[in-house]
């Protein structure tokens, strides 16, 4: 059901009756904009469309950092795992383009052809990304059926600087359990300890952009803790990022017209 | 264990950025042997290297801000005070200015150094400044950074083990007034870097020639504008990692003292000719914080140090006009006025007065100060606003 909220009142600014009617009609506008139900709305896509046959996606620099997971609880940043596994990602997204239709456009981040406009939609996809994911766990009244996040127009000079129908973020944090949190965690289980530190957490999310509209029309998240006896979503290597980015890109659109 | 989850907050802050330098005794006390390499980088499979990435992907990102100040001869000639102090590690150095009217400059592992402005605006020549990029490159050559990450983490790893036996053994109190000890013990080994980089940050920059008793002073000013203060900081996480401004002062001096005796430069002239143009900026930003007792503070500083191009009565009147206390109409007009009498007021000065007079329901002689600022700024960006007073009624 779709009702349309919509409440005009004229009121005389010059007297008190005037000031105590506009008083009650926002009293009453409250009241019906409670009661008023809207018909979600909804950016969600599930086919790609683009000016070309292939739809372009621009992916954006990957924002994934590897980390070991000491005993005491601190996470060590890793500068190798973090260079393979966005190594791997990078190969497993352009494997989901060949398999959905898309093609995958490099985001060119040296420094020298970067500029502030374009550093700014990425710094406001970051705001944008964090709040989606925390909305997806703990999703506010409003945000419950709607899926209407957006990044404004202004992400359309990505589209302009490369010629593409869409961009993509994806963040990822991985953590590793060292030898010694290893043997923190098998203590801790030996000594019946209600509470078992944990091994490490795989965190992530995926957006895609409409470089039309800068509308998101698309979003997923993982959150993975790991466990000491499974193995597996190891993104340090080859089959495990690949796994990893296929459950994270499980619905993504496909090009339709394929 | 609460206190472990506030140690894994605060430890990742302290280890990537090396904040506003530190000192202590005599200089038997200190190792000022270099443990870097030039041109060192770090294998990416440790720690260290982690820290590195990170710090990378920080300075692409200071690349890009829209805070960085890209005044080309302020950056080169910080840029060569650095190259004068740090030596043969000069490429290893490099150098951001960013607009932040607080007072601070930091060392990132990989290189990355940043100053800003508001560290800019309180140094009062070369060789105060020279004092802070000399206590940053010793950061840099101590390498602080990944000695404090190797300390946290046996150290955590140390509580962890603790609270766990310790709990097994029904006393968890134990684990927890351990890691509280552990949290100082973070804080007092942070503190002992600061030390050494004051103490090797002062001999670098009387080896490139600088004043090393201008270092001292410094931590002077800085005393003084918290005593200022009407809230001071007491015990916050940065006095907890750095000695306090007093005892950094007394050492920095005694170590000057002990110095060779020869002609050093200390580049007041210099300094003044090179931030002259900056200054509007920078004060304007330190008045925009309206932390009243600190500006007071700042601008009292500003006029005892007699530069004759800054339009001191102008910030006068906008602070008291900012503070808006009793009175302070009435001395924010005084001190707009006298700016304008001295002939260095900026044609923002009238249109304060406009306002002021606009306040105090002075339709013409507001009108007066507006047209007056519009005549001197004929494209101001408010100018739509003004004309909007002008055109009323009164």
């Amino acid at each position: 059901m779709k009702v349309f909220c919509l409440l005009r009142l004229k009121t005389t600014r010059s007297n008190q009756i005037g000031k105590l009617v506009e008083g009650f009609s926002l009293y009453f506008l409250i009241l019906l904009a409670a009661g008023c139900t809207t018909a979600p709305t909804t950016n969600y896509i599930t086919s790609l469309e683009g000016s070309t046959a292939e739809p372009k996606v621009l992916l954006m620099p990957l924002d994934v950092e590897l980390s070991a997971l000491t005993a005491g609880g601190l996470t060590e940043t890793r500068a190798d795992w973090t260079e393979s596994a966005i190594g791997f990602i990078k190969n497993a997204i352009d494997g989901q383009g060949k398999k959905r239709g898309f093609q995958v456009i490099a985001y060119d981040s040296d420094s020298g052809t970067q500029n502030e406009a374009l550093s700014q939609i990425q710094k406001l996809h970051e705001v944008v990304g964090r709040t989606m994911l925390e909305q997806s766990v703990a999703p506010l009244p409003s945000k419950v059926k709607d899926f209407s996040w957006s990044l404004g127009t202004e992400a359309t000079v990505l589209s302009e600087a490369y010629d593409a129908d869409y961009a993509l973020y994806l963040f990822m944090r991985d953590s590793y359990a060292t030898a010694g949190r290893q043997a923190l965690v098998i203590a801790s289980a030996l000594l019946g300890r209600s509470a078992v530190p944990e091994v490490g957490r795989q965190k992530g999310y995926a957006s895609l952009v409409d470089l039309k509209s800068g509308d998101i029309v698309w979003f997923n998240s993982l959150n993975t803790p790991k466990s000491l006896i499974l193995s597996g979503g190891d993104i340090r290597e080859w089959g495990g990022a690949n796994a990893s980015i296929e459950v994270l890109l499980n619905k993504f659109p496909s090009n339709k017209s394929k | 264990m609460q206190s472990l989850s506030i140690l894994a907050f605060l430890i990742p802050t302290l280890i990537l950025s090396q904040g506003a330098f530190a000192g202590v005794s005599p200089w038997g006390k200190f190792d000022l042997s270099v443990n870097v390499e030039q041109n060192y980088t770090p294998d990416k499979s440790t720690a260290e290297g982690g820290l590195w990435m990170l710090s990378d992907k920080i300075e692409e990102a200071t690349k890009q801000s829209p805070f960085l100040v890209k005044d080309e001869l302020l950056n080169k000639r910080v840029q060569e005070m650095v190259c004068q102090i740090a030596g043969n590690y000069c490429s290893d150095i490099r150098v951001y200015i960013l607009r932040n009217p607080n007072f601070n400059a930091a060392m990132f592992p990989n290189g990355m150094m940043h100053i800003w402005t508001g560290l800019l605006l309180r140094v009062e020549n070369e060789a105060q400044l020279a004092a802070v990029i000399g206590h940053e490159i010793a950061h840099f050559l101590k390498s602080h950074s990944i000695k404090q990450q190797k300390s946290a983490k046996s150290k955590t790893s140390a509580v962890a083990w603790v609270s766990l036996i310790s709990s097994a053994a029904e006393a968890g109190y134990v684990g927890d007034i351990f890691s509280l000890g552990v949290l100082a013990s973070v804080m007092s080994y942070s503190r002992s870097h600061e030390s050494e980089a004051d103490a090797f940050g002062i001999k670098l920059m009387a080896d490139a020639g600088y004043d090393p008793r201008q270092a001292s002073l410094v931590w002077d000013y800085i005393e003084r504008e918290n005593e200022h203060s009407e809230n001071p900081r007491k015990r916050s996480v940065f006095l907890a990692s750095h000695p306090s401004p007093k005892n950094r002062k007394k050492t920095l001096e005694n170590l000057a003292a002990a110095l060779p005796t020869k002609t050093y430069l200390s580049g007041d002239k210099n300094y003044h000719l090179l931030l002259e143009e900056h200054y509007p900026e920078l004060i304007t930003a330190e008045l925009e914080k309206r932390l009243y007792s600190h500006n007071e503070f700042l601008l009292q500083h500003l006029k005892s140090r007699k530069i004759d191009s800054i339009p001191l009565d102008y910030y006068w009147g906008i602070f008291y006009k900012n503070r808006g206390g009793d009175g302070d109409r009435q001395l924010a007009m005084k001190h707009f006025q006298k700016a304008i009498d001295k002939g260095n007021a900026p044609p923002e000065a009238y249109r304060e007065l406009g306002y002021i007079s606009l306040k105090d329901k002075k339709m013409s002689s507001a009108k007066k100060f507006f047209n007056q600022y519009l005549e001197l700024l004929s494209d101001a960006p408010d100018k739509e606003m003004i004309e909007f007073y002008l055109n009323m009624d009164g």
